[in-house]
């Protein structure tokens, strides 16, 4: 299985685990799209947006000495996008609406974000 | 496989003539606050300032990702906007499509940001590629005198030709590095869907001098 299929089935098991997800993205930590499924015109700048909340929240635990940056959350009145770190090159960012199953969220993501982490080496 | 017609060599020399042209119209004006370039009103930024005040400002606000992409995407939209202009400014001076396309892939020569842009590969199936060897200009000169590293120089640039090369094909296009020097970097260019695959394809990576009908982009 190639790595872009790889990342395809860890998108659909998220997907499978939890309800109400809107919309799943990988990307580098530099910004560059791994694999989604949100609208394909809107894939390039949520890739550099997930990498930037990505490096802004390693900034911020780094400078307020928090240990190791794990995932970063904006909540709006509608929901919610999670950027979780895989591994030091890799990104997972989640669009969820309020109504999802915030910890149940976490649990899944946490544990699909490492095994991107593997995939990404 | 070379596709030249992505590329094409008259309406190249004829930008290259053009946009000699253009830069040939750059006035200044201090009386009046203003540098004007074309019609359009230009703006000179010391190059320290650019190569190092700018991005150790990003990186200490948003960390070395978030300063990265920011830097790309300045770049990448001032090379848009210069296309645009360049287009537009060529299209009233009578020159072809293909010339008021190519013109901005100048810019960098004229403005000090590379000294040559090689395409090395260009081809439009199954999508549009370009894979560019950019030379380094005066941005990387200043971090290397300060003992830096010329990523951020580098992803500026980067920014740069892809907008440049994004108007031309009139698609979305994004550039990554592939691999880089403290003289030359390779990019590729190619929609952003395809971009990660495209920068896994070791022929990319092949030397140089392997890549045949290169065309060298030089001020």
């Amino acid at each position: 299985m190639t790595d872009p299929e790889r990342f395809h089935q860890a998108i659909k098991a998220l997907r499978a685990s939890v309800d109400g997800i809107q919309g799943v993205m990988i990307a580098s930590s530099d910004g560059l799209m791994l694999a989604h499924d949100i609208a394909e015109e809107e894939s390039p700048r949520t890739a550099a947006m997930a990498a930037t909340a990505l490096g802004l929240g390693r900034r911020i635990v780094q400078v307020f000495e928090q240990g190791n940056f794990e995932e970063t959350l904006t909540r709006g009145s509608d929901g919610y996008l999670v950027v979780y770190a895989a591994g030091n090159k890799g990104v997972l960012a989640v669009v969820a609406p309020a109504k999802v199953n915030l910890g149940l969220l976490h649990h899944e993501a946490r544990r699909i974000a490492a095994h991107i982490a593997d995939i990404i080496g | 496989m070379n596709d030249a017609s992505l590329i094409d060599i008259s309406g190249l020399q004829e930008a290259s003539t053009l946009a000699r042209r253009y830069w040939n119209t750059f006035e200044r004006d201090p009386g009046a606050g203003r540098a004007i370039a074309g019609g359009n009103a230009v703006v000179i930024v010391d190059a320290q300032a650019l190569a190092i005040t700018l991005p150790t400002v990003l990186d200490d606000l948003l960390g070395s990702a978030g300063a990265e992409l920011s830097i790309y995407g300045f770049g990448k939209s001032y090379g848009l906007a210069a296309a645009q202009h360049f287009g537009t400014w060529a299209r009233s001076q009578g020159a072809s499509e293909q010339c008021a396309g190519c013109g901005a892939l100048f810019w960098p020569m004229h403005i000090g940001l590379a000294a040559r842009i090689t395409v090395l590969e260009a081809h439009t199936e199954p999508h549009v590629l370009l894979l560019v060897e950019i030379t380094h200009g005066v941005l990387s000169e200043v971090r290397i005198g300060a003992g830096l590293d010329t990523r951020p120089a580098r992803m500026l640039v980067s920014g740069v030709v892809s907008g440049a090369l994004t108007q031309k094909f009139g698609q979305p296009l994004d550039a990554r590095e592939l691999s880089g020097d403290q003289s030359t970097h390779r990019v590729v260019v190619a929609p952003p869907a395809a971009l990660a695959h495209d920068l896994a394809d070791p022929k990319l990576s092949a030397p140089t001098s392997s890549f045949t009908g290169a065309v060298v982009i030089e001020a």
